[in-house]
C-alpha cells in the first residue's frame, strides 16, 4: 500500500476510563547505580545499612551534571548486584529490602506558601537538581539543565500527549494529580514569568479536557493556563510536531523548543516540580500502563520505583497466548525490547508493553515510497537504506539521516516489513563518522 | 513461548508485499478476462506460453542466486504473474500462430523481458527497467513485421490501421467513432483498446493504493494537456476539433494501459513526490514526442525512457520529500522542451 501513516491504527485504548490500580510493594526494589547517561556513581550506604523512603543514597555523575540517588522504600540495603537497565546494559543495582513502614526521610518537609513565594528561580532549580527532577515522559534529561536557559520563555507548554499506541498512563495522570500539574505549571509560569501555559491533550479525550477545564476554572482562574486540544496522529507527542499544533511555530531541524521562546515538560515532570517545590520529596513511586496484545488484564498501575518487570507482568495477569513475546519498556513504536524479565522499572519508565512478535515478513523493497510519504521529519528512508548497504558515506551525509528521532514509522509504514529504522540508525552512526 | 530481542518499533502497518501483488491481478482480472472473451483463440495461447516463461525464468533465477527453491516465495510467483500477464496483454493479437513462429516469439519476448528488464538487475525490487515494457518492445523491434495485421511494419503495439495511425501518418483518422475506440470495438493490442476493463482496474488500484496517484495523474495530465495543444494548432491550420483531437489520442494505442499497470511500477519509479510528478511528466512529453514526430506508438519506449531517468531523480544530493526549487526549474524546462520540439515543429509544418 502506497501511503501515507498519521495513525497508528488497531489499538482501542480504554485505560484511563478506568482508575490506576495501586501496585503491591515488592519485597525488594532495585534502585539503578548508574544509568544511561551516568556512567559513574559514588554510594553513599553499605550493605546493613537502614535506609529511609526518598533518603539520598548516593550521587550518579553525568557529562555535565550530578544526580542524586533517591531510595524508594524504608528498609534494608541488601547488596548490590548486576541487573539490566532499560537502556539496554547491564548495570548495578541497589537491593534494598522493604521493612513496609515506608519511613519518610526527614529532609521531606513541606515548604509554606510564604516560604515558597520567597523562592527565587536559582533557589527553584537547585531544589529541583536535589529532588532529582528529571523527563518522566521517558527521555530522562534533568530538568535543573533544561530550566537553566539563558532565552525568554513566552509559553509554557505541558505535554500530555501520549501519541504511541497502548500508552494511556498520562490520560489517568491528568485525571487523578490534576492539581499537582496545574501546580508545578503555576511554578514554572512564576519562574520564567510567563504568562501563557498550556496543557495539550489530545482532542480524543474530550472527558480529560472537560475535567481540566473545570479544574482551572476552579482553582487558577484567570492564572493563563489553558487547555489545548491536539490533533490524533502519530507523532503529536514529539516535541516539534506538538510546538507546530499548539503555538503555530515552525522549529528547524536541531533546534530545541526554548530557542523558540518555548519550554515544554511532560505532565508527569510538572506534578514531581510541584512535589519538589511544595514538599522537597523526590518521586519514589509513578503512573505506569501495562497494556499490550500479549498481556492478559491490561491496567493502569501506580508503581514502585525500582519493581522488576516481572512483578509488572504478574500484576497484569502474566502473558496472554503461546506467541513469542516483546517486552518494551516506552512505546511499542520507540521503546527498546528488553532482553530479559529481569529489566527493573526505573523512574523514566511510562510504561511496560507486551507485545505479540510481529508476523509480517520480510520481502524486498519494491521502492513503494510509504516510508518517505510518512516521515515526520520530511527524510527519505528508502534512500538512506539504499545508500547504507552501498555503504556509500559521502550519499548518506546527503541524505541528512542526522535529523531522524527515530519514531519508527518507517518500519511500521513498510509494505514489505523491512526494518528500515534499524538502517537509518546505522547510517547516523556512518554520517558522524 | 519466548522472548524477543528486537530493535524498535515493535509494531507493523497491517499491510503486505503480498496483498499488494495481489491488487495488481485483480485489477488486471477485467482486462484479462474482456481479453479472453474478446479473443479466445490468442488469449488462450498467450497468457499461458507467457506466465509460464516468466514464472520459470524466475525459479530458474532463484535457483541459480539463493541455491534453494524455498527462496523461491509468494511475492516472487506474484510478481512474475504480474509481469506476465501485463506482457501478454501488450501483444498483438495475430502473432502469425498457424506457421508456429507466434509460440516462439511470445516466449522469447517474454524471456527476454524479464531476464534483461529484471533478473540480470537482482529480481524483484532490484530492476530498473519495467521488464513487461521492455518484452513488449523486444517483441516490437525483432519481430515488427510477423503480424498479420496491414500496418505491420509499423510495429506491432500499433499494428492495427487505427491504432498505427495514432498521429499525423494518417490525416482522416477520425473516421473511427470515439466511442468504438472507448469500448474496444477496434483492433489492437489483445488489451490496451478495452477502456472500460482497464478503468476499473484504475479504481481498484487507487482505492486500494496500491498506485501513487501522482505518477497516474502527472503521466495523463501532461499528455492531455500536450495533445490539446497540438489539437489546437492543428485545428487552426484546419484539422479537426482540438478536443477531438486530444480525446483520440487519448483513447488510441496504449496510453491508458500503459498509464494505469506500467508506468505507476513504483520498483522501476522514484519515490518522493515531486520526483513521482516530474518522472510522470517526463513520460507523458516522450509519449507525445514519439507519436507526434515519428508517427508511431510511443507508449512503451516512454516508460523505458522514464525508468531510466528515475534514478537521477532520486539522486540523493538533489531528491527531496518535499518541492524544491529545482523541482519548479526542472518542470519548467521540460515544458518548454516539450513546446520547442513537439508543438514548434508542428506549427511549422
Amino acid at each position: 500500500m502506497i501511503a501515507k501513516t498519521t495513525k497508528i491504527g488497531g489499538v482501542d485504548n480504554l485505560l484511563s476510563k478506568r482508575p490506576a490500580i495501586p501496585a503491591p510493594i515488592p519485597d525488594y526494589v532495585y534502585i539503578a547505580v548508574e544509568n544511561g547517561r551516568c556512567p559513574k556513581a559514588d554510594i553513599f550506604v553499605k550493605e546493613g545499612d537502614h535506609v529511609n523512603l526518598c533518603q539520598v543514597i548516593g550521587v550518579r555523575h553525568g557529562p555535565f551534571f550530578d544526580q542524586p540517588i533517591h531510595s524508594t522504600v524504608s528498609g534494608t540495603l541488601v547488596k548490590i548486584e548486576k541487573h539490566y537497565h532499560r537502556c539496554g546494559k547491564l548495570v548495578n543495582f541497589m537491593k534494598i529490602e522493604n521493612d513496609r513502614l515506608d519511613t519518610l526521610d526527614p529532609a521531606v518537609k513541606d515548604r509554606t506558601p510564604e516560604e515558597v513565594d520567597a523562592l527565587t528561580k536559582d533557589e527553584m532549580i537547585k531544589i529541583i537538581e536535589n529532588c532529582a527532577c528529571v523527563g518522566l515522559g521517558g527521555s530522562g534529561f534533568p530538568t535543573h539543565i533544561k530550566l537553566q536557559t539563558k532565552e525568554k520563555i513566552n509559553h509554557i507548554l505541558i505535554n500530555g500527549i501520549e501519541c504511541e499506541p497502548y500508552l494511556d498512563t498520562d490520560q489517568r495522570f491528568m485525571l487523578d494529580k490534576t492539581k499537582e500539574i496545574f501546580g508545578g505549571t503555576a511554578l514554572l509560569m512564576k519562574m520564567f514569568d510567563c504568562k501563557d501555559a498550556r496543557i495539550c491533550v489530545k482532542e480524543t479525550h474530550p472527558e480529560i479536557i472537560a475535567h481540566l477545564n473545570e479544574m482551572i476554572d476552579k482553582y487558577y482562574p484567570g492564572y493563563g493556563i489553558t487547555v489545548s486540544p491536539m490533533k490524533n496522529f502519530y507523532p503529536q507527542g514529539w516535541e516539534v510536531a506538538m510546538v507546530k499544533t499548539a503555538l503555530g511555530i515552525k522549529m528547524q531541524p536541531g533546534k530545541i523548543p526554548p530557542a523558540y521562546g518555548v519550554m515544554n515538560v511532560n505532565v508527569t515532570t510538572a506534578a514531581t516540580i510541584y512535589e519538589a517545590i511544595w514538599h522537597n520529596k523526590p518521586i519514589y513511586e509513578r503512573y505506569m500502563s501495562v497494556n499490550g496484545d500479549g498481556i492478559n488484564a491490561p491496567s493502569n498501575f501506580i508503581v514502585r520505583i525500582g519493581t522488576p518487570a516481572i512483578d509488572l507482568i504478574h500484576m497484569a495477569g502474566g502473558y496472554k497466548g503461546d506467541e513469542n513475546k516483546v517486552l518494551i519498556f516506552g512505546g511499542p513504536m520507540m521503546g527498546a525490547a528488553l532482553p530479559n524479565e529481569d529489566c527493573i522499572a526505573t523512574k523514566t519508565v511510562t510504561s511496560l508493553i507486551v507485545m505479540n512478535e510481529s508476523t509480517k515478513p520480510e520481502a524486498p523493497c519494491i521502492r513503494c515510497g510509504s516510508c518517505v510519504l510518512s516521515c515526520p521529519q520530511g527524510l527519505q528512508p528508502v534512500l538512506i537504506m539504499e545508500a547504507v548497504k552501498s555503504t556509500n558515506r559521502e550519499m548518506i551525509k546527503m541524505l541528512n539521516p542526522l535529523n531522524c528521532m527515530e519514531c519508527g514509522l518507517c518500519t511500521y509504514s513498510c509494505t514489505s516489513g523491512i526494518r528500515v529504522t534499524d538502517f537509518v540508525r546505522r547510517a547516523k552512526l556512518l554520517a558522524k563518522l | 513461548m519466548q522472548l524477543v530481542k528486537e530493535t524498535a518499533p515493535h509494531i507493523k502497518r497491517k499491510d503486505s508485499l503480498m496483498w499488494m501483488l495481489l491488487n495488481v491481478i485483480i485489477a488486471l482480472a477485467p482486462v484479462c478476462i474482456w481479453a479472453w472473451v474478446a479473443y479466445p483463440l490468442s488469449a488462450l495461447r498467450i497468457f499461458p506460453l507467457s506466465v509460464a516463461t516468466c514464472l520459470l525464468c524466475e525459479f530458474l533465477f532463484i535457483l541459480i542466486t539463493k541455491k534453494d527453491p524455498k527462496a523461491f516465495k509468494i511475492e516472487n510467483i506474484l510478481s512474475s504473474i504480474i509481469t506476465a500477464l501485463i506482457y501478454a496483454l501488450c501483444l498483438p493479437t495475430d502473432l502469425g500462430f498457424a506457421s508456429g513462429t507466434g509460440y516462439f516469439v511470445v516466449v522469447a519476448g517474454a524471456a527476454i523481458g524479464i531476464i534483461l528488464g529484471k533478473l540480470v538487475f537482482g529480481g524483484l525490487g532490484n530492476n530498473i527497467f519495467n521488464p513487461a515494457a521492455l518484452g513488449m518492445i523486444v517483441v516490437r523491434l525483432f519481430w515488427g513485421g510477423i503480424s498479420g495485421n496491414a500496418a505491420g511494419t509499423a510495429g506491432i503495439i500499433d499494428s492495427s490501421i487505427t491504432t498505427g495511425a495514432t498521429a499525423l501518418a494518417v490525416e482522416n483518422f477520425t473516421t473511427v467513432p470515439l466511442l468504438d475506440l472507448f469500448i474496444g470495438r477496434v483492433p489492437g493490442a489483445l488489451g490496451e483498446t478495452f477502456h472500460i476493463a482497464i478503468l476499473i482496474g484504475m479504481v481498484y488500484l487507487l482505492i486500494t493504493k496500491t498506485i501513487d496517484w501522482k505518477v497516474l495523474v502527472s503521466y495523463l495530465g501532461t499528455f492531455v494537456v500536450l495533445m490539446l495543444i497540438a489539437g489546437v494548432v492543428l485545428q487552426a491550420k484546419g484539422g479537426e476539433l482540438f478536443a477531438h483531437y486530444a480525446l483520440y489520442q487519448l483513447l488510441s494505442g496504449g496510453v491508458l494501459f500503459g498509464a494505469v499497470y506500467m508506468i505507476t511500477d513504483p520498483v522501476t519509479g522514484p519515490v518522493g513526490d515531486p520526483a513521482r510528478v516530474l518522472f510522470g511528466a517526463f513520460a507523458g512529453v516522450v509519449t507525445v514526442a514519439i507519436r507526434l514526430l515519428a508517427g508511431t506508438e510511443g507508449v512503451g519506449f516512454s516508460i523505458l525512457f522514464a525508468n531510466m531517468i528515475a534514478p537521477v531523480l532520486n539522486y540523493p544530493q538533489w531528491s527531496s520529500s518535499k518541492w524544491k526549487k529545482w523541482h519548479f526549474i526542472s518542470a519548467g524546462a521540460l515544458a518548454g522542451v516539450a513546446l520547442l520540439i513537439v508543438i514548434l515543429p508542428l506549427a511549422l509544418r
